[in-house]
């Protein structure tokens, strides 16, 4: 409860420093949309040659994408720039201000920075997802594609626990500056159907580096034919790793030392 | 040069001081390259060719696309702008050297250092997945693709350092860089072969110099352009090269009539 308290007054902090700098809201909009639009010609450009990906539709196929952004969305504004800065942070021996605060180290060093200026990228995804809908051939029922939305955050924690766990290994190796190329090539994975995923790779990216479920489970379920056990799953193993990279976290917070 | 040399020197040291993290960098980097073969496994399974693209030459060209994309992307904005936003370039506007040259010359040690981790696992995956792949390759196949590398590592770094000193003039760069980072991908062909595109918009795009990263080599690589095409694409890059080299010549000389440094 206290490290919530702290959480919302991170926010408080940050929503500020958006009205602050109002222009970065403008860029951020022109930023998704280059972002959303790139691989939205990707897509289109892909089914002028086939029918289906992994046997699911363009319509499909681009809702799965638009819970890929939301999901990223949730990650730009709360967490991302911390933790492409977290590396430097730790380098230079700045986490002092983190770990001698009564509050959970990790919340203030991961939640420190807002991009509250990334909500404007939510209006894109809103825009990518209205679209994908208008390519579906059977309608999505309303309630289950809130109930995709509530699931993308979960996506979102999810995430946070992976990239928690690889930040964590900073403690280690000291210099992680790759760290924000990291984020963006693991997330790729996410992006389209894990159908398409065989083998022991679909295997791993499913099971043990759950990345595949990321944007896949909250689009199955607003269509509707999700698969209950793989979603227990997917409940499951982001309670297990955001609860095993918390203990991982304190492990490695064993090693770091100040520069003061 | 011999500047250049030394810089290069301080450059491959950067490199090498913290060696773990070039190799699990190389094994997290290959999940995008992964990701799209699998989607286009998954095409190729409804068709046999894509604009004349066969799967075994479409895994070929994201594959070694993402081999050129290790060689010459220097991201070299985002330190730029830290530097210059941190004050931590004083140091190099008192010595003297070339900012340009110092930055130009360590990138390359440092790109270096990561080609040589990242060429095992391309030699395992063509190694073990030949069947997939289209390996063969003439002598003057490859000095072409040698000379368009040393020429896009140069225009690469001029696009780069070009982002970078933006930080000069605007305090949110953050998101720049990302647009950067989109449009090269779109427009260089590292998100699908531009041959998928539409002749008129094709013909836009090689007059930019974003194609001579990814699309234009793997058109050498396959011989599918005439010797004319190749003179003319080497040339429009040489004279991008001029243009990104005037253009950054005179934002450096703008930024730093701007810039603010504050002493101790």
């Amino acid at each position: 409860m206290h490290n919530f308290k702290v959480f919302l007054q991170l926010c408080s902090v940050n929503l500020k420093v958006l009205f602050t700098y109002r222009a970065s809201f403008y860029i951020s909009f022109v930023l998704n949309t280059v972002w959303v639009m790139s691989f939205l010609i990707f897509i289109e450009v892909l089914f002028t040659q086939i029918q289906t990906l992994a046997g699911l539709q363009k319509g499909q196929v681009l809702l799965i994408m638009s819970f890929y952004y939301l999901f990223q969305n949730i990650g730009d504004i709360l967490y991302r720039e911390n933790f492409e800065s977290f590396s430097e942070q730790l380098r230079k021996g700045e986490l002092d201000f983190a770990l001698v605060k009564p509050a959970s180290s990790r919340t203030l060093i991961f939640f420190h920075r807002m991009r509250f200026d990334f909500l404007a990228s939510f209006l894109v995804t809103l825009l990518q997802c209205v679209y994908s809908i208008s390519q579906l051939n059977t309608p999505v029922h309303p309630g289950f594609l809130i109930i995709g939305v509530l699931y993308s955050f979960v996506g979102a924690v999810l995430f946070f626990s992976i990239l928690s766990i690889i930040a964590t290994f900073t403690f280690w190796l000291i210099k992680n500056e790759s760290l924000n190329s990291l984020i963006w090539n693991l997330s790729q994975v996410a992006r389209y159907p894990r159908g398409i995923y065989l083998g022991i790779f679909g295997k791993f990216v499913t099971y043990l580096l759950p990345l595949a479920l990321l944007a896949n489970i909250p689009a199955e379920i607003s269509l509707q034919f999700q698969e209950n056990t793989l979603l227990a799953y997917f409940i499951s193993i982001t309670i297990f790793l955001l609860i095993f990279s918390k203990i991982f976290w304190d492990f490695g917070l064993k090693r770091y030392s100040s520069a003061a | 040069m011999n500047k250049l040399k030394a810089y290069f020197n301080i450059g491959i040291q950067n490199g090498l001081q913290h060696r773990f993290q070039l190799f699990y960098w190389m094994l997290l980097n290959i999940f995008p390259v992964i990701a799209f073969l699998f989607v286009w496994w998954n095409v190729y399974e409804q068709v046999d060719t894509i604009q004349g693209y066969t799967l075994p030459m479409m895994m070929t060209y994201y594959v070694i696309t993402r081999l050129i994309n290790r060689t010459i992307s220097t991201y070299s904005e985002i330190e730029i702008a830290r530097e210059i936003k941190e004050g931590e370039i004083n140091k190099h506007l008192l010595k003297p050297m070339s900012y340009f040259t110092y930055k130009f010359g360590e990138r390359l040690g440092i790109r270096l250092i990561t080609l040589i981790i990242n060429i095992p696992l391309y030699i395992g995956i063509f190694f073990f997945f030949h069947q997939y792949f289209i390996l063969t390759i003439d002598l003057t196949t490859g000095l072409l693709l040698l000379a368009n590398i040393l020429l896009s590592i140069h225009l690469f770094f001029l696009i780069s350092y070009f982002f970078g000193m933006t930080a000069f003039f605007l305090t949110e760069t953050h998101a720049l860089f990302g647009i950067k980072d989109h449009l090269i991908s779109i427009l260089a062909g590292g998100l699908f072969p531009l041959q998928l595109l539409s002749p008129n918009i094709r013909d836009i795009l090689y007059i930019l110099p974003f194609p001579y990263f990814y699309s234009f080599p793997m058109d050498i690589y396959f011989h599918a352009i005439s010797n004319t095409t190749i003179i003319r694409g080497f040339s429009i890059e040489v004279i991008w090269i001029c243009i990104m080299t005037y253009v950054v010549h005179i934002m450096w000389e703008k930024g730093i009539r701007r810039y603010e440094a504050v002493g101790i």
